[in-house]
């Protein structure tokens, strides 16, 4: 049985009508039909999750945003044998990592039903013990402000704030073999990422996490790098460490938040690593791995 | 999956300071500082800017900076117009750019000094 979640934050009431008509034939004509949940501001992913347990469902589908995706797959008990699924209702960067970028094609996708099993890495807030998964990546340092348009490059207001983006002095232990220390802008703990960034050493299933730390940097390059930097694309800019790591424990600076997206998901000292069990997925042909 | 495959490059930058074991499956470039161990199954290229207080442990080594510790590689070393070597180095090759400081003892692979004698017996 197929269980969708449907979250249609981030969209009006006109789109959100439009894909739902769109995202209903599709079902029908592939003959998925299930049980349709919508997320409510009383009624969150998780909780939706939880319903979609108590009715045995073994396929949970996201439907929306990755943020939905990521709400779901913290919500799925570790214990579970259920298959996720993804439609994403707007552009996503993790329906183009599992070659899904549009309802059609996810819809089409999930009644192939091919999974495949994804690493999942985990941070845990050391004072609070708090454990969250994570799909993509944690990003720590580099904050933009959030109203902040990245796509022009040479808006005033975003070089001012890349210039003024603080160093941090950041303390990690890798693999619990060895110390770091480095004067950091920021860096990036990657499990998946779609491949914008023209390499492809970031796989998903290869049981590790890929870490990598900006240096500290002059203006002149912040204003050279900045397109790298905005998309994360940290490799192409020189001076960049890359660590492969099972776990990283980020000792300091004491409150230094650990974020997906905008959102944060802990704060130093922080534990993250690969997750020992995998998620299972559904996953187009043209997956990026 | 490939849960067991070969890692892509391990990059030490400058600025960075690492003390313990650094340990990858892929091929390691430092251009920063490391203290403890290093171990490879491939390749390590150690920079100009690299300090290094270490064992090294690996398949080829290139030396650019500084390596106070023991190198052995079961493949060929090079000691690069920069680099400055003070430890003990086990391989089968091994070149001395002028320039390089090398200060210690060399050991080359038995199959080398096997190879050696045959050539100089077919001679």
């Amino acid at each position: 049985m197929y269980y969708y979640i449907v979250d249609p934050k981030n969209l009006s009431q006109r789109q959100f009508e439009r894909v739902q008509n769109q995202l209903y034939s599709s079902l029908s004509e592939f003959r998925i039909s299930g049980e349709v949940s919508r997320v409510t501001a009383l009624r969150s992913a998780a909780q939706l999750v939880l319903s979609a347990e108590s009715h045995r469902a073994k396929n949970i589908i996201a439907v929306g945003s990755d943020d939905t995706l990521h709400d779901v797959v913290n919500a799925v008990p570790d214990d579970e044998e259920i298959t996720i699924g993804f439609i994403p209702l707007q552009p996503s960067s993790f329906g183009n990592m599992l070659g899904i970028n549009s309802i059609s094609s996810a819809v089409k996708t999930i009644a192939a039903r091919r999974t495949i099993l994804l690493d999942l890495g985990s941070v845990i807030q050391t004072k609070v013990n708090q454990k969250t998964l994570f799909l993509k990546n944690l990003t720590f340092g580099m904050e933009l402000k959030s109203d902040l348009n990245k796509g022009n490059l040479y808006s005033f207001k975003l070089i001012s704030q890349l210039f003024n983006l603080p160093n941090i002095e950041v303390n990690f232990i890798g693999d619990r073999k060895f110390q770091g220390t480095n004067t950091l802008l920021g860096g990036v703990v990657f499990n998946s990422r779609d491949q914008a960034c023209g390499s492809s050493f970031v796989n998903p299933a290869d049981g590790v996490l890929d870490v990598l730390l900006l240096p500290k940097l002059s203006k002149y390059q912040i204003f050279k790098y900045r397109k790298h930097l905005l998309s994360e694309c940290l490799e192409n800019i020189p001076g960049v460490s890359i660590l492969h790591l099972k776990k990283l424990e980020i000792l300091g600076p004491e409150g230094l938040t650990l974020r997906v997206g905008t959102r944060v998901l802990a704060k130093a000292p922080a534990t993250i690593q690969i997750e020992p069990r995998k998620l299972k997925i559904i996953a187009g042909r043209e997956r990026m791995f | 999956m490939a849960r067991q495959q070969e890692q892509p490059e391990t990059i030490v930058a400058s600025g960075m300071r690492i003390e313990g074991e650094l340990k990858s499956n892929g091929n390691i470039r430092i251009d920063g500082v490391v203290a403890g161990k290093i171990q490879t199954a491939h390749d390590i290229m150690v920079g100009g800017t690299a300090q290094i207080d270490a064992d090294i442990n690996a398949e080829n080594a290139v030396v650019a900076g500084v390596v106070a510790g023991n190198i052995t590689v079961k493949g060929s070393i090079l000691i690069m117009e920069t680099g400055k070597v003070a430890g003990n180095i086990s391989c089968a090759n091994l070149g001395i750019r002028e320039g390089a400081i090398f200060s210690g003892n060399c050991k080359m692979s038995e199959q080398k000094q096997v190879d050696l004698q045959s050539e100089e017996e077919q001679e």
